[in-house]
Order: C-alpha cells, then structure tokens, then sequence
C-alpha cells in the first residue's frame, strides 16, 4: 500500500515537472494574427452570405477580445448552416471553436471539434496545420492533466500521425506525457515503449536530467509491475547518473525512489542511509531555499536599510532646502526693512529740508508781514490820530459856536461855522482816503474805465475847489484846454487828483499860486498840479509813496498829515496804467504830474 | 423848446433837495421826488419823465436797480437813468451793470458831475457816446425830441416845435415860435433827423416843417411860412416839395 503511494506520488511529481509542454502565449498570438488576416482576405474575397460574412467578423472580433463564450454562441447560429461546412472558413472558424472550447477548458468537446477537423486536415495550408498542431498540443497535455487519459492519448496520437515537422523537444514531451498516459491506464506495454523513445531523444538531445528521470519513470513502471529485476539496477542507474550530475532535484527524487525500494527489499540499513541522504538533500534544499530566503530577507533590509537612509537623507536635504529658504526669507525680509527704513528715513529727511524750507519761508514771509503789521498799525494811529485832532477841535469850535449863539455875535457865529465847515470837509476827505485805501488793498473797489475828456475830468475836480483857494488867499490857475479823452474810472481819478489839489492846498502860503495843467505829449497826457508852497526835501520825496518810511509832515497850519493820499495815489495811477512823478523843492514848491495814455476813439466825429 | 424832465428817485430828502437845486439851477425840471420803489414806478408811469436819477438804495435795500431792471423791461417806456451811490464798492456795481446801459455818479458830486453824468446817461441810452462833448450846439434825438446842449446845459427841443432849419456851414439854426437854437451836425444827419418828422429840403440850406408852409410862391420860388416868414426854394427841390404837397392833399 505505501508503495503504491509513494509511487504514485513519485509519477504525479514527475508529470508536474513536465507540465511545461504548453506552448509560449505569443506564439499563440503569432497564430492568432496569420489567421485574422486570411480571415479578413476570405471574408473579402466571398461575400456569397451576409449573415454568414458578418458573423464571421463577429467572431472574428469577439475572439480578438477574448470573449470566448460570445464566439461560441455566435459560431452556433451558423454552424447548422448548410453553407458553413463549405465554406473556406469552415476549417478556421473551427480552429475558432477548438481555441475558446479550450480557453473554457470543455478539453472533451475540443478533443471532439478535433477530430472533425483533422478529417478535413488536408484542406489546411501550413500556417494553419501549425495552428491545429499547437492546438492538439495544448488540448492533448490538458487532457492527460485532467486525467482523460484516451482522448489525450487520441490527441497526441493525431499530433505524432500529422506530417508536419516535429521539433525532438517538443517530441519528448509528448512521448513522457503518452507513456505517463498510458502508464495510468495500466498499458504498460505502450508506457514502456514511449519511455524507451524518450530516453532515445533524452540521450539524443544530451539531456542528462531529462535522462535521468526517464530512467526514474521506466524503473517505477517496472517496479509497478513488479519486475523487480528489472526496476531496481535502472533505479540504481539513475541515483549513479544523478550523483554524477549533481542535480539535487533529479538525485533527491532518486535517493527517495532507492529508499522506497530498498526499505520494500527489507534492506533498512540501505533504506536509512538513502532516506537519510534524501532528507539531507531535501534539508539541503529547503537550507538553500531557506539561505536565499533569507538572504532575500537580508537583501530587503539592506535595500530598506539603504532606503530609509535616503529617506533620511532626502528629509536632511529638505530640511536644509526648507531652512536656507528661511535664512533667504530672513534676509530678503531683513534686506527689505533696511530698504523700507533707508526709504523712510529718506523720506524724513527730504520732508525735514522741506519743511525747513517752508519754515524759512514762512518765517520771512511772518517777518514782511509783522513789518507791514507795524506800517499798517502805525497808519491806523496816524489815521486816528488825524481823526482826533479836528474833532476835538470840532468840538471845541462848536462849543464856541454854541456861546457866540447864545451872545447873539453874528460875526463871530458866522466865522466859526465856516471854520466847521473847513474841518469837516478836510475830515471827510481823510475818511475818504481812508476808505478807498481799504477797498484797493482788499480789491473790493469798483474800476470801470471809460472815456472821458481831459477837459470835463479836470473841470469837474478844480469846480470844488475855487471856492477854497480864494477863501485861502491863493491864485488858481486852469490851463488845461486840451481835446484828448483819457480811459479812466473817473471816480478814482477824481481822488487822486482831489488829493493832489488837497495837499497843494495845504502846502502853500497865503499868496501862493496853484496851477492845474494839461499838456499833450505824443500818445500821452500830462496832467500836472503844481503849487508855490513849502517843497520837500529829497528824503521826504522818497519816502512819499513807502508806507513804512513816510513821515508825517506839518502842513502850513501846523497840522499834520498821514500821507496816506499819496500812497493811495500811486496806486490809483498805476491801476490807469498811468505815472507819478514828483519834483519838488524845499521853499521853492512842489510839482506832481501824472502821465496817462490817450484814449483814442476812431468813431469820434 | 421845454425843459427837461427828470424823475428823483432818492429816499434822503436832503439829498434829494440838493439834487433838486442842482437840476433847478441848470434849468432842468423836476416832476418829483419819489423816495420808494412803488412811488417811483408810479410817477414814472404817470409824468414820463425824458431822465430818471435812482439812488440805488432806498431804505436800505438796493431797490434803485430793482427800479431801473423795470424800467427796462418794457421797450416802449424806456428812458435814460442815472444811478446815485455812496460808495463804489464792488458788490453794487456788479448789481448795477445787470442794468443796461449802466451809469452812474458817486455821491458828493458837484453840478458839473451831475451835469456831465446826466449827458452822458442820455448819450447812452441814444448810442451816441461823446455827443456833447463836443459843446453848445451838440445834440441828439430821442423819439420825437432833439436833446441840445446850450451853455452847460441841456435843452428838450420837439421837432414839431421847429418851423426850419437853416444851414450855415459847420452849423445850423434851428427856428421855432420860442426863439433860435444852434445845433452843430452835419447836412446829411440833419436830413436823416429831419425828414422822418415832417420836413422837406427845400433849398441847399433850408428845410422845412411841412406844418408850418402857409403858402408857396411858385414864381418867386419862395415859401411863406406862419408869422410872414419867407424862405426861397430852388429849383432843384422844387419837385421834392410839390410831392409832399400832393401827398398832403
């Protein structure tokens, strides 16, 4: 019983060891591709059945995809067509079928399609005989490995019988699986020729392995029928043959086979030593196995050593890529603050000067201010100054008044309304000047120029002041018959020349003479008042038009004056686009003129 | 001739009488003395005045230009004005230039800036600046008026008050019922003044107030005029006298 076990353990090992005879997948391709093609060409070629032509391409495209079963479905609507034996693809989409009942592993009814097929077999070309043959290969090796011993052995048989090449390689294999095959169906007789003609092409081929396990297999079909004799000197042979070879596989399998045989022929010191050195190789083997599992185990912790190293050195490198980003970061961030302060304090600097600057500007400008402060102050004393005087005198001349009523002294009476009158209209004046001064310095003043005759502006002035000169004693005279027109705010103009007379007025004796005059010179107008009154001496001329130089001067009744007219003069002229120009003399008198543009008039008549 | 008239528009009253003596003195008469804005457009409306003075505050509030904007709103009852002010400040006159044509006299003015203020208003309002300076015998026409300077002053002569015109070279007499009035413009103004109020050239010196031909000598080639006047007509406007006869009749 244990025999029998372990012989058949043995034979399953060695047929495992031969289940390599399938052929290489892409030489199935290879196959596959030569017969799409002829294919594709038929179905071209003859277009006798639409639904046979386009199940074909059906199938041909659902083999492509390995759709195995969809192949057998549709190869099963046509297959009872009359036309499909017939036709030209009969034998390839045969092949077709063989190939997915084979795919599907229904080895049986592949091994059926076979033989239909191989009756038809003389139809073929030869890359489709290699096809069938490749197919008989695969189906024959599956067959014999599913344990359907005949239909392999039929297999195999029509693949021996076909008359196409036959690689010795090929040939041994399929010899070991017939004689494996038959060696189950206890037809020794077969088992023990095909061995014989595996060994012939082992020896042939100079497989020593492939040798020594033949002689394994032909001695375990003796020992199965216990021809002794004959098993056991080839047992002996194949241990010799795979001691010399030094295949532990082979000699494994060979020191078990005389162990198995020696402990049956009760030889147990043999039987040990075998099985010992079975045990020995078989330990060896696993050892080995073991050596190179580990070494394995070695080789992946070296490599997972050597990986978390570079892990490690990759983290390194991050962190050192990370932290001289920071340093840059830091010193970008440093050089942009150094940056940012040198701006500011650019910016501190520049609006310091700046400021500085308008500091000095400002300070000079207060400066100019305060001094005209000063003037402007020193002239509103001046002014209430003047203002003072004749009121008070005003006052007191009105009181006078009020007594002379009262003693009913006409005379007297009379004299102090005139002398009132002179107070208040020398007054008013002032107050007028005043006023205008105002107005100019803060542009309120009106100044609408028109045309007027030199004669009409200079006659409306002097009327007022007829009366005035005679009652003072002095000569007026009018010279200024002249046709020229001037363009001028007669209003202004009015006070300028009411403050000429007025100051010629002033200055000038009892007995004195003033002239008004006009003269024209080229395209301008002189207008001239001139008196025979006390003069100036050059400082004061200087100082005429300057508000902060000015003196205030004593007029010939001792009072005094501000000198505001001439100020507002100056400027009253300059607006007319006019002169002023003084020459005087001290004792001698005064002469003021004002030169004025000719207004010229083209629609005068 | 007859005086002119003028409308015061002033609520001081002492300013007011002073005017009025100014405007007195120089012959001129006043209708009123109006011292609000209602009085005034109402004398205005009733005597029609030929010149309006306006002070252009009345109470306080710058009703003078009020009244002179009025004035203006109506073409047919537009006169020359002549605004009275205090001050020449800025603010006013830029009030008062709203109102054309614009003129104006700064108070205290003595007679000659009123009288001159006064010519200059009616110069304007005729477009005939600079007219009177010029002197005696100056004048302009204002509808049915001639406005003529005689000594320093102006007078109001109708056209219709004139019987002829007598040309004597730079200067022409003006005869009416009320005496003789030189006027110094050229022949060709004379005409175009003229004309249009019923006068006809009768001689290279003469034209004549159609109203005041009483007979015409065809023979002797004169026209007898009222008051047994007699003015020769020449043959060259013998014509242009005859038409306006038979356009007469």
């Amino acid at each position: 019983m244990t025999l029998l076990s372990n012989i058949s353990f043995c034979l399953l090992f060695i047929i495992s060891s031969y289940s390599v005879c399938k052929c290489q997948p892409n030489t199935i391709r290879d196959y596959q591709l030569l017969v799409e093609e002829r294919i594709s060409e038929l179905i071209q070629d003859e277009m006798t059945n639409p639904v046979f032509f386009s199940s074909s391409k059906d199938i041909i495209s659902l083999f492509k995809v390995s759709d195995y079963d969809s192949v057998l479905i549709v190869l099963s609507g046509i297959e009872q067509l009359e036309l499909y034996k017939e036709s030209e693809f009969y034998p390839l989409l045969q092949l077709f079928k063989i190939h997915s009942l084979y795919e599907l592993e229904l080895f049986e009814q592949g091994a059926l399609a076979l033989d239909e097929v191989i009756r038809i077999e003389s139809r073929f070309d030869s890359p489709l005989t290699s096809y069938i043959d490749l197919l008989k290969l695969n189906l024959g090796q599956s067959l014999i490995e599913k344990n359907e011993y005949d239909l392999g052995i039929q297999v195999y048989r029509h693949w021996i019988n076909s008359e196409s090449q036959k690689d010795l390689q090929v040939q041994a294999r399929v010899y070991h699986n017939l004689a494996v095959g038959y060696l189950h169906k206890k037809q020794f007789d077969s088992s023990l020729w095909f061995f014989d003609e595996v060994i012939d092409l082992r020896r042939s081929l100079g497989d020593s392995s492939g040798l020594v396990q033949e002689y394994m297999n032909l001695a375990s079909l003796y020992y199965e029928q216990y021809l002794d004799g004959q098993a056991i000197p080839l047992f002996q042979k194949a241990l010799a043959m795979a001691k010399q070879l030094g295949d532990t596989t082979v000699l494994k399998t060979a020191e078990y086979n005389m162990a198995v045989v020696e402990e049956n022929r009760k030889n147990y010191a043999e039987a040990l030593a075998h099985r010992k050195e079975y045990e020995r190789l078989l330990a060896a083997e696993w050892n080995r196995d073991r050596i190179w599992a580990l070494a394995e185990q070695q080789k992946q912790f070296a490599i997972d050593t050597k990986q978390q190293e570079v892990d490690l050195l990759a983290a390194r490198e991050q962190q050192q890529l990370s932290e001289l980003a920071r340093q840059r970061t830091q010193r970008n961030g440093l050089l942009a603050t150094a940056a940012l302060l040198l701006a500011l304090l650019g910016m501190i600097a520049y609006y310091y000067r700046r400021v500085r600057a308008n500091n000095r500007v400002i300070s000079a400008q207060k400066e100019q201010l305060n001094a005209l402060n000063v003037a402007k102050n020193q002239l509103f004393a001046m002014v209430a100054h003047d203002l003072k005087s004749p009121v008070m005198a005003l006052q007191r001349a009105q009181r006078k008044l009020s007594l002379a009523l009262s003693q009913t002294d006409q005379a007297q009476a009379q004299s102090l309304a005139a002398e009132n009158e002179h107070i208040t209209s020398n007054t008013f004046r002032l107050l007028n000047n005043v006023l205008h001064w105002a107005m100019e310095q803060t542009e309120q003043l009106s100044f609408v120029a028109t045309p007027m005759p030199v004669q009409q502006l200079l006659a409306q002035v002097v009327y007022d002041y007829q009366e005035l000169v005679r009652a003072k004693g002095l000569t007026l005279v009018q010279d200024f018959e002249v046709a020229a027109q001037v363009e001028v705010d007669a209003n202004l103009m009015k006070i300028v020349l009411r403050n000429l007379l007025d100051n010629a007025l002033k200055f000038t004796q009892t007995g004195g003479t003033i002239t008004l005059q006009a003269t024209e010179t080229g395209d301008t107008v002189m207008l001239t008042i001139a008196d025979t009154g006390v003069g100036m001496t050059a400082e004061q001329q200087a100082g005429l038009f300057s508000l902060t130089e000015h003196e205030v001067r004593p007029d010939t009744e001792g009072r005094k004056s501000t000198g505001l007219g001439m100020l507002l003069c100056q400027r009253l002229v300059a607006r007319h686009h006019g002169n002023i120009t003084v020459n005087s003399e001290v004792g001698k008198g005064t002469q003021i003129s004002i030169q004025l543009p000719i207004f010229l008039d083209v629609e005068v008549l | 001739m007859s005086k002119i008239h003028i409308l015061i528009v002033e609520d001081n009253p002492e300013e007011a009488a002073e005017l009025r003596e100014y405007l007195e003195d120089k012959d001129y008469t006043v209708t009123a003395v109006a011292t609000t804005l209602k009085d005034a457009l109402g004398y205005f409306y009733a005597q029609q005045p030929d010149l309006v003075i306006v002070d252009i505050y009345l109470g306080g509030s710058p009703e003078g230009i009020t009244f002179a904007q009025r004035l203006n709103e109506n073409e047919a009852t537009r006169r020359p004005f002549l605004f009275l002010t205090q001050h020449a400040s800025l603010e006013v006159f830029e009030q008062a230039k709203l109102t054309s044509p614009y003129n104006y006299l700064l108070k205290p003015f003595n007679p000659l800036e009123l009288q001159y203020a006064i010519e200059l208003a009616i110069e304007k309002f005729t477009g005939e600046t600079g007219q009177f300076a010029v002197g005696d015998g100056a004048a302009t026409a204002m509808e049915h008026n001639l406005f003529l300077k005689r000594r320093n002053s102006l007078v109001k002569v109708p056209f219709g008050d004139v019987d002829y015109v007598e040309v004597e070279g730079k200067y022409s007499n003006l005869i009416t019922q009320r005496g003789e009035f030189l006027i110094q413009w050229p022949l060709k103004k004379l005409i175009e003044k003229f004309v249009p109020h019923q006068f006809v050239r009768v001689h290279r010196n003469y034209l004549v107030n159609l109203r005041a031909i009483q007979q015409v000598h065809l023979a002797d080639q004169h026209v007898i005029l009222s008051g047994e006047r007699s003015i020769p007509f020449s043959q060259n406007f013998k014509k242009n006298l005859l038409e306006k006869f038979d356009v007469l009749k």
